[in-house]
């Protein structure tokens, strides 16, 4: 599976990775963003309601909530459009960071339990692909294959920091392995999906 | 630090992930902002992270977009600009309603007072006119009184008046009165000095002697008797002048044995 994964995505490469976003740049986006045009916002909503809800209903594990929580935070993100600051780093991060900070808001306001923060690390795996099968088409075969590059300790690290926000120290609480080595597996996850990436746009 | 060792640290990784205090990132945009090309190594993380999400992603019920859309919609209508003109325009009539009301209220107590010092005057000047008619009255009165009484004493004082005393006679020695008589007006007045008091239903009658018999000179109100002149019928000639004691309303002629004081006009 891992290796068929792997196979398609060096044959069919960046294709099924921009499916998403073909047709509008960065620049364009934060424009859209920024026009305060409402009848273009459907384009921010297109081009990132997937990857927001992925990373909505890992804090939060309730579809109905976190979709609450992801129209949430869509309004937010029009109501903030002017505070965003490109130079300070890609529209999508910030788009991220209010998703997430509504969903851990609701994550404990609701009394939702918090997704993966007490799951092992096989489960969490399970999870991430089982999620990752149901959600993905034909034409994102190839991004499972990113998810899939990460070792699965990677992958926990990497879904605790990057989707449920926690800190380095967190997760070395948390998964009860030391500070260094979180450092270390974040580094080397991060390094892997660089890595994967550019093979991907080659 | 040279920018490969930069990258190396990890610091731009930890950016990408929103971690680290506010002065670590201070510090990352200021190297961001020096080194340019550290912007499109961060680039790269960013998007890396955007693919791992991506891959994540789970597809929003086709009903999402829709409401997302309403929301924006709704939201937009209500833009900051008109919501902060709302308000301070709100603010501004806020303002003038309690300027006005206590205007309202200034002007209320006012009116009050005023119409309270109105009311005063008003009463007051009832009161004035009220009482310069009475003066207004009163004074015709005394004017009539000064005016009979200057009548009289000129009359008295007038060298063609006599002055006829009449005398107690038998019946009652004490009792006194007094005619003046003007020949040329041939005005008689009578000044009663002392009489008895009238029994029920009598009452006392002036006579004049007229060529010796008696006429009737009036009656004499004793009861009304506050001034000390009465004025009488009117002769131009006349002997005597006497009271007797009739019957209220008077007599045609004299009861002779009535008769209280008398006395004959001097020549």
């Amino acid at each position: 599976m891992h290796l068929w994964n792997f196979t398609l995505t060096i044959f069919r490469p960046s294709k099924a990775l921009m499916a998403s976003r073909t047709s509008y740049t960065e620049e364009q986006l934060v424009s859209t963003l920024q026009s305060g045009r409402a009848d273009q916002f459907g384009i921010l909503y297109d081009s990132f309601s997937g990857a927001l809800l992925g990373v909505i209903m890992k804090v939060v594990d309730n579809r109905d909530v976190a979709e609450d929580v992801l129209q949430e935070s869509f309004v937010k993100i029009w109501q903030k459009r002017d505070t965003y600051d490109a130079s300070k780093g890609r529209l999508f991060t910030w788009m991220l960071n209010i998703c997430r900070n509504s969903a851990i808001d609701a994550a404990r306001s609701k009394h939702v339990k918090v997704a993966s923060k007490i799951r092992n690390i096989d489960d969490n795996v399970t999870s991430v692909n089982r999620k990752t099968s149901v959600s993905q088409n034909e034409d994102a075969i190839g991004v499972a294959t990113i998810v899939d590059s990460l070792l699965p300790e990677q992958k926990v690290i990497m879904d605790l920091i990057y989707f449920n926000g926690f800190t380095q120290e967190e997760v070395s609480k948390e998964l009860n392995i030391p500070l260094g080595t979180v450092k270390t597996r974040t580094r080397s996850a991060l390094t892997k999906l660089r890595e994967t990436f550019k093979q991907g746009i080659v | 630090m040279n920018i490969a060792e930069y990258i190396a640290s990890g610091k731009l990784e930890e950016c990408a992930l929103g971690h680290g205090n506010a002065q670590e990132r201070a510090a990352v945009e200021a190297m961001l902002a020096s080194h340019p090309e550290l912007r499109g190594e961060l680039g790269e993380i960013e998007e890396s992270l955007f693919q791992y999400a991506q891959a994540n992603a789970v597809q929003p019920s086709a009903g999402l977009k829709g409401r997302v859309m309403a929301a924006i919609t709704e939201e937009k209508k209500e833009t900051p600009v008109v919501a902060l003109n709302a308000q301070r325009s709100s603010r501004k009539t806020n303002w003038l309603a309690a300027a006005s009301i206590v205007l309202l209220l200034g002007s209320l107590a006012g009116n009050f007072m005023l119409y309270d010092k109105y009311q005063n005057s008003n009463a007051k000047v009832l009161a004035l006119e009220s009482e310069k008619t009475f003066l207004a009255t009163d004074l015709g009165v005394e004017r009539a009184k000064y005016s009979e009484s200057s009548n009289m004493l000129s009359m008295i004082n007038s060298p063609d008046t006599r002055r006829v005393e009449l005398k107690g006679l038998p019946l009652s020695p004490e009792s006194k009165a007094m005619i003046f008589w003007n020949k040329e007006s041939a005005d008689v007045y009578m000044s009663v000095a002392s009489l008895p008091a009238a029994p029920e239903g009598m009452e006392y009658q002036l006579w004049a002697i007229v060529e010796g018999a008696p006429v009737d000179a009036g009656m004499i109100d004793l009861s009304a008797a506050d001034n000390m002149l009465r004025k009488m019928k009117s002769f131009e000639s006349a002997q005597a002048f006497a009271v007797t004691l009739e019957v209220k309303g008077g007599s045609s002629s004299p009861t002779m044995e009535k008769m209280y004081v008398m006395g004959a006009v001097p020549s």
